[in-house]
């Protein structure tokens, strides 16, 4: 459904920094895929370049084909009749992502009265049936209320009523789960289990969370794909030694963790080689040079560990 | 005893209705020990950071009092104690001046508590954070959430604080800088035998870090039995 081939995004012609770098990613029908990484690996970056929606400067290579379309290559008319009506996007942090003016049911039907022709009316019946969809609780009455007076749980799952509300294939969430508490996180993964033939592309920064809502799992780090596969064995048994890293210092897996370094390196150094090298415990020599992808059964990973494996 | 409350009670009066009377904290009564962790946990909305606020001296309680050993400390917290008592917050990025180079925030308290300083003892300071010189000259917002928490625990750790109140200081960073900061409060807990009270929603980190943990629920604090 969608293809991002060699998707690359640079914010300055001059600077040497890498926001994302040559990521290749399939999403199919119905295929509920998380995108895992730590703050900066250009995770949102990434969402913003498939949807065009970063700033003007901004330089993104490569192509994202929805339907054989390349998206970062059509027109801005073509392009607004698929965004929102086809690949939905549902922003980061709730809050400030509804207008504060508007009543919730109104901007959840909005979808529907731009592309699916329904009248005001028709739209706020249709917003509060999507409501009921996710267990508000009193929907009826939340139709009819502004967003302040939302808790930040219930304004991340309208905001997902919102983004399936018209009829999208693909969603694009990005952080739906940040700075909630468990059982608003619950209420948020469950809002995306009701999801079932769209397909999803989510970003977040909890593995756990990406292990409740996703099929496959895609980790980014310092603006690379380093490892991908499907959730259920990825959690079982993670290849890359960031992946393992990150799920050993799960709080439910006992905080175990390194502390020799702590961020990742400047994405603009030629020649530094794997980028997670001064963090990794299996660092060897090998590793001043970049590794390429490699292909281990139905798993990708980019580390030298698996260079025979091949 | 390191510190405890006495029916620590914060009360707001609902803009509605003035003779509602919200209940933010009511009859708090905790305890923390030398070298101990205390978890308070709860969701969102539940009262947690307005007690987290009063142990720190940054709100008046309406009614209660505060002890820190056999003093009572009285808001706003001065003499001695207010240097003892410091808060780490959940959101590094509004924890220092915006326009500011990290370098005059992390200055601040060597000025204020005359403690002393040179640019050396300073850059020693951030390194065993995992922060460089050149971190120190740049403004907050050009610095990733994870090195700013972890230049504000450099600056709270300046004081030499004997209660440190950590309000959700991880659940805005990634799972492998959380660990790491945990890493460093428990050794520096060891060390210096600090005591910790530590807010948070995230059961399996609480249980995790905490000696004793306080659920709050509504205002309302009851200790879990173990």
């Amino acid at each position: 459904m969608l293809e991002i081939k060699n998707v690359s995004v640079k914010f300055s012609d001059e600077s040497d920094v890498q926001a994302v770098e040559d990521v290749t990613l399939t999403v199919h029908d119905g295929q509920k895929i998380a995108l895992v990484g730590e703050t900066g690996s250009g995770k949102s970056v990434l969402l913003l370049a498939i949807l065009r929606l970063l700033p003007e400067t901004a330089i993104v290579k490569g192509q994202v084909l929805y339907q054989g379309e390349d998206l970062l290559a059509l027109k801005k008319k073509q392009l607004n009749k698929i965004r929102g009506a086809e690949i939905s996007y549902v922003p980061q942090g709730g809050g400030g992502s509804m207008n504060p003016l508007m009543k919730v049911g109104f901007q959840v039907g909005e979808p529907l009265m731009e592309h699916k022709g329904f009248t005001k009316k028709q739209a706020m019946k249709k917003s509060v049936e999507l409501l009921k969809m996710f267990r508000l609780g009193n929907e009826e009455q939340l139709a009819n209320a502004y967003p302040h007076t939302f808790s930040g749980g219930m304004r991340q799952r309208a905001m997902v009523a919102m983004g399936i509300s018209a009829g999208a294939n693909l969603v694009l969430a990005d952080e739906p789960s940040k700075g909630l508490d468990e059982k608003r996180v619950s209420l948020v993964v469950d809002a995306f289990n009701q999801l079932k033939d769209e397909g999803l592309l989510c970003v977040t920064h909890d593995m756990m969370f990406a292990g409740r809502i996703s099929d496959h799992i895609c980790v980014l780090y310092a603006a690379q794909q380093v490892e991908y596969g499907p959730t259920e064995e990825m959690l079982k048994n993670p290849l890359h030694p960031y992946t393992q890293d990150m799920i050993s210092a799960i709080p439910e897996n006992g905080m175990n963790v390194s502390m020799t370094g702590f961020a990742p390196p400047h994405t603009g150094y030629e020649n530094y080689g794997c980028r997670y090298k001064h963090r990794c415990k299996y660092c060897v020599s090998k590793c001043d040079t970049m590794p390429p992808v490699f292909t281990v059964g139905n798993r990708k990973v980019r580390c030298w560990k698996y260079e025979n494996e091949n | 005893m390191r510190m405890k409350t006495e029916n620590l009670t914060k009360v707001y009066k609902s803009r509605v209705n003035s003779k509602e009377n919200f209940y933010a904290s009511k009859d708090v009564n905790i305890t923390l020990m030398e070298g101990e962790t205390i978890g308070l946990f709860g969701d969102s909305g539940s009262g947690k950071s307005t007690l987290g606020q009063m142990l720190s001296g940054l709100l008046k309680p309406t009614s209660g009092r505060i002890f820190f050993g056999e003093d009572e400390l009285k808001y706003p917290f001065k003499g001695p104690h207010r240097r003892d008592i410091q808060i780490l917050f959940q959101h590094p990025e509004i924890s220092f001046n915006p326009a500011l180079p990290l370098i005059s925030s992390l200055k601040e308290p060597y000025e204020l508590y005359h403690i002393p300083y040179s640019p050396s003892i300073l850059i020693d300071n951030v390194e065993r954070f995992g922060l460089h010189e050149e971190h120190l000259y740049r403004k907050p917002s050009e610095l990733s959430g994870g090195e700013l928490q972890r230049a504000a625990l450099s600056r709270l750790l300046v004081m030499e604080p004997k209660v440190m109140i950590l309000d959700e200081p991880t659940s805005m960073l990634d799972v492998i800088t959380q660990a790491q900061m945990i890493q460093m409060l428990r050794e520096y807990q060891k060390k210096e035998n600090t005591s910790y009270v530590f807010i948070t929603h995230n059961r399996t980190l609480c249980e995790n870090f905490c000696d004793r943990i306080y659920d709050v629920e509504n205002g309302i604090v009851t200790l879990e039995e173990l």
